[in-house]
């Protein structure tokens, strides 16, 4: 009867075997290299900021999404990017825009370090189930672009939830799922065109009850021990194929898309985020991580993480987690409202994320429950300090803070002015920048609709 | 955070209801701004005096004394969360399917299957879930292969082995999942449905054996027989719009039942014609995705559309893992998001207490009365606030406990402990 909504989470029985494989389309694709030179990315990023003007918000409650809360402060923006935040912050640059916040709270655009909007999109038909490739337990060599459709409906809900940057994920029905997506949240017709610059790859891994339960009966694994015999088994392939790939050894031909995805994890380039939910599990695999010598740069869902801070923060590894789901499966059976604080508490990064199209447009609230709980059980820190688990932390997390995640000078330009609060119930994003531009405006009635909506008895609001 | 300070007796009170039914006793709650839901209204600064289980009086500026004292000065009083629809009870792990039983696995289930059969008091997500203020719950028989789930039950949630408050509450036709179910139409379903019940309707001349009926076997016509003659209501799920209007066509053919539309995403399309024709609905008012072409036209405001038009609403939840059971808390969160998106504060909360309470023929659930049973939350802030949670929780004039699993969970890894309890021992009490 319940909507699913927790794709990750739940849906790994849902295997359905393509029926029809359609020919390509026609266009090129370019091999271009990338920044350092050496290395080709296939499917580059076409996007780039929308136009913008110089703006100065004012007058602004400002978290700054690194822990400072500013009351009365400006916020300038300047060609796309944060040009300066205080009370003494002005521009004479022409044809400046200035915003009278009149004491609104500003913040930087919420980033969702684990989404599936696209991959299954709304209306969720089988036709629209493009997250799980639950075929092989590992599926290292695709990646989660490949199968989002850039007119999700959820996109632009998700932008009225001050959703300025997303990560894409496969699901969780494989060890090694595939690559995931950093993308935009700004209106395209094609994924590359939401694909963010210079954001790292990152590999989807999965522990625990889902690989196991989709695999049990189809030569495993079957067992969690399974679980980890066959990731040793495929990192020992991944350093094989990485000494070859180091000393140049590789033929024309003998190119390994999965072995290159985990090579590229063992050297550092491609950050693991791996859904994990159990203490003891998420241990092992920082083992393993050593074993290997790679690093898990986020933990997902990961419900009992509160039981581990400590060893999340000894191998500098980030937590993504919801603010209250639990017991769905067994290996959610210990969640708990306060595990957000209790991570941060112990000194590691703690992040929200949704896994959901609906969770995704509210993380302000999901935070907010988390931050009541934590204070009530003793967690007392500042909501600019909260922020940072919807900001700076999931950034850190996908490893695009050097671009966003904060109201820093230099950075992006990805603000949102809430309608009072954001840690009420109540209070909506009232306006949306990406880049500096504005892209969502409720009162304004600024707000993009998906081709799929169009024609359709509503438009989600 | 708000103050609570509860009197030294609390704890022996809490103990000692937990023991034995500790009725001859006074419970005062003072000088909180209580909302009763009733003509009484909301009234700041105002105590209440709890004398045998029932709420004996209300008294403003005073402080009352009494066996138990809670103070509530800068908190909020409210009668309990009326959970619409739920699965509490039926569901330790859903994953797990033999902790789960909140919808047959096999075809066999039919009109006559009643949850309460199923119903564990003692499941954890009670505990968890009157901790997050809900006092009472309808729990729905889900449906497989038939139709019919069964016959709906409503409880509180005060864990114990009496707290079915009706066995035999209502109905649940799941006609959304239909077209899988029955015949794989929704033509078929609804030929299945009338017949069924004409079954019902006929039941007094049409069976002189087991299987007499067009449909139904005779037990099942016999049971579906109060939701036809309107003594309790049939529950019907559905989304799309005109699924609804062929509802009411059906309720117009057997006009003495009470439909409630379970889901409701398109009603706003149709609210006059619920209004008039007297019909309620569940609705839950975080949906704004279409989640499938039964409901593309799911908008933030239809609950304020559906609320303006003068049809019953009760918020429900069904947008997060496991919300039907695990996570029924969120409720009050998805009120205060219905209160975002345009309907009144009081809209928003009488549809997660006094109406879905009505809904189902409980009227005294859901208000805060003179001469009642006391059923009452006292929050420390705005309910409807995600960062507000429960301080004190009470059911049929007794204290609860607010622990759980979860609670425990958190004393054992509170980062803030400072006892020198060995990993894994338990504090001493």
């Amino acid at each position: 009867m319940q909507k699913q909504t927790s794709w990750a989470a739940l849906t790994v029985s849902l295997m359905i075997a393509p029926v029809l494989v359609l020919g390509a389309c026609g266009d090129k694709e370019k091999e271009v290299k990338s920044s350092d030179g050496d290395k080709e990315i296939a499917f580059p990023s076409t996007y780039s900021p929308p136009d913008s003007q110089p703006t100065l918000i004012t007058n602004a409650y400002v978290l700054d999404g690194i822990g400072g809360e500013f009351e009365n402060a400006n916020v300038l923006i300047v060609d796309g990017k944060i040009a300066g935040v205080g009370a003494d912050v002005s521009s004479d640059a022409e044809g400046l825009v200035t915003i009278d916040a009149q004491g609104a709270w500003v913040t930087p655009g919420v980033i969702d370090s684990h989404s599936h909007l696209g991959v299954y999109a709304s209306p969720s038909v089988r036709a629209h189930s493009d997250g799980n490739e639950a075929t092989s337990p590992n599926t290292a060599e695709l990646s989660s672009e490949h199968g989002v459709w850039p007119q999700d409906p959820g996109f632009s809900e998700a932008l009225a939830g001050g959703v300025t940057t997303l990560h894409v994920l496969p699901g969780s029905a494989n060890l090694f799922g595939g690559k995931g997506t950093t993308l935009r949240n700004i209106p395209s017709r094609t994924v590359q065109g939401m694909k963010m610059p210079g954001a790292p790859a990152t590999l989807k891994m999965a522990c625990g009850e889902n690989p196991k339960r989709v695999y049990g009966q189809k030569g495993g694994p079957a067992s969690r021990m399974g679980n980890f015999a066959h990731y040793r088994k495929h990192w020992i392939k991944a350093q094989g194929y990485k000494k070859k790939l180091d000393a140049g050894e590789l033929k024309p031909g003998d190119r390994n898309l999965q072995l290159e995805t985990l090579a590229g994890v063992l050297s550092g380039d491609i950050l693991v985020q791996m859904h994990c939910y159990r203490a003891d599990e998420m241990a092992q695999v920082l083992d393993m991580a050593k074993e290997f010598d790679y690093k898990v740069s986020s933990f997902h869902h990961s419900v009992e993480a509160y039981k581990i801070g400590d060893l999340l923060k000894e191998n500098d590894t980030c937590s993504a987690m919801w603010a209250d789901w639990w017991g769905f499966k067994m290996e959610a059976y210990d969640g708990i409202q306060e595990n957000i604080p209790f991570v941060h508490a112990q000194g590691a990064c703690a992040l929200i994320h949704s896994d959901s199209g609906y969770g995704i447009q509210r993380l302000n609230q999901e935070i907010a429950k988390a931050y009541g709980h934590g204070k009530r059980a003793g967690i007392d820190i500042s909501k600019g300090e909260a922020w940072k688990w919807i900001a700076i932390n999931p950034a850190k997390a996908i490893g695009i803070d050097d671009q966003t995640g904060s109201l820093e000078t230099g950075k992006r330009a990805d603000v949102v002015i809430w309608s009072g609060d954001p840690f009420s119930t109540y209070t909506k994003a009232d306006k949306v920048f990406l880049d500096g531009a504005l892209m969502y405006d409720r009162l304004a009635g600024l707000k993009p609709i998906s081709d799929f909506r169009l024609g359709q008895p509503g438009t989600g609001e | 955070m708000k103050n609570l300070l509860i009197s030294s007796s609390l704890a022996l009170a809490i103990s000692a209801s937990l023991a034995t039914k500790a009725f001859a006793q006074t419970i005062a709650i003072n000088g909180g701004k209580v909302v009763t839901n009733s003509d009484a209204g909301t009234m700041e600064n105002t105590s209440i005096l709890i004398e045998n289980g029932r709420v004996r009086s209300f008294s403003t500026d005073e402080t009352l004394s009494g066996d138990t004292v809670i103070d509530a000065s800068s908190a909020w009083v409210t009668p309990g969360i009326f959970a619409a629809v739920s699965n509490l009870g039926l569901v330790e792990v859903g994953a797990e399917q033999n902790s789960n039983d909140s919808r047959p696995e096999s075809d066999n289930a039919t009109v006559r299957i009643r949850v309460a059969d199923s119903y564990n008091p003692k499941t954890s997500s009670i505990a968890v879930s009157r901790a997050g203020g809900i006092t009472h719950a309808a729990v729905v028989p889900g449906a497989k292969n038939d139709i019919f789930g069964g016959i709906g039950m409503l409880m509180s949630t005060n864990g114990s082995f009496e707290s079915i408050v009706d066995e035999e509450a209502f109905i649940f036709v799941d006609y959304d999942s239909s077209s899988d179910s029955t015949g794989g139409t929704k033509a078929a379903a609804m030929s299945y449905l009338r017949s069924a019940l004409s079954d019902a309707r006929n039941y007094s001349t049409r069976f002189n054996g087991p299987d007499d009926g067009d449909t139904l076997r005779r037990a099942d016509a016999r049971a579906l027989r109060p939701a036809i003659q309107g003594r309790i209501p049939l529950v019907v799920e559905a989304d799309r719009a005109v699924d609804i209007v062929n509802i009411l066509k059906l309720r117009d053919e057997n006009p003495t039942m009470n439909i409630l539309i379970l889901g409701a995403s398109e009603a706003w399309m149709v609210a006059d014609r619920l209004a008039e024709a007297q019909v309620g609905v569940f609705i839950d008012p975080t949906e704004n995705l279409p989640g499938s072409f039964d409901d593309t036209g799911s908008k933030l405001d239809s609950i304020k559309i559906l609320h303006d038009a003068g049809v019953k609403t009760a918020v429900m939840s069904r947008t997060t893992t496991g919300s039907y059971s695990h996570n029924l808390r969120l409720l009050t969160q998805h009120a205060g998001n219905a209160v975002a998106n345009g309907l009144s504060w009081e809209g928003a909360f009488t549809s997660i207490t006094s109406t879905p309470a009505e809904m189902y023929g409980r009227p005294e659930l859901g208000k805060i009365l003179t001469g009642q049973n006391a059923n009452l939350v006292v929050w420390d802030g705005d309910p409807l606030e995600a960062m507000s949670a429960p301080i004190a929780v009470i059911i049929d004039g007794e204290v609860q406990s607010l622990k759980s699993r979860q609670t425990e969970l958190r004393d054992r890894y509170n980062p803030t402990r400072s006892d020198d309890v060995p990993y894994g021992y338990p504090t001493p009490e």
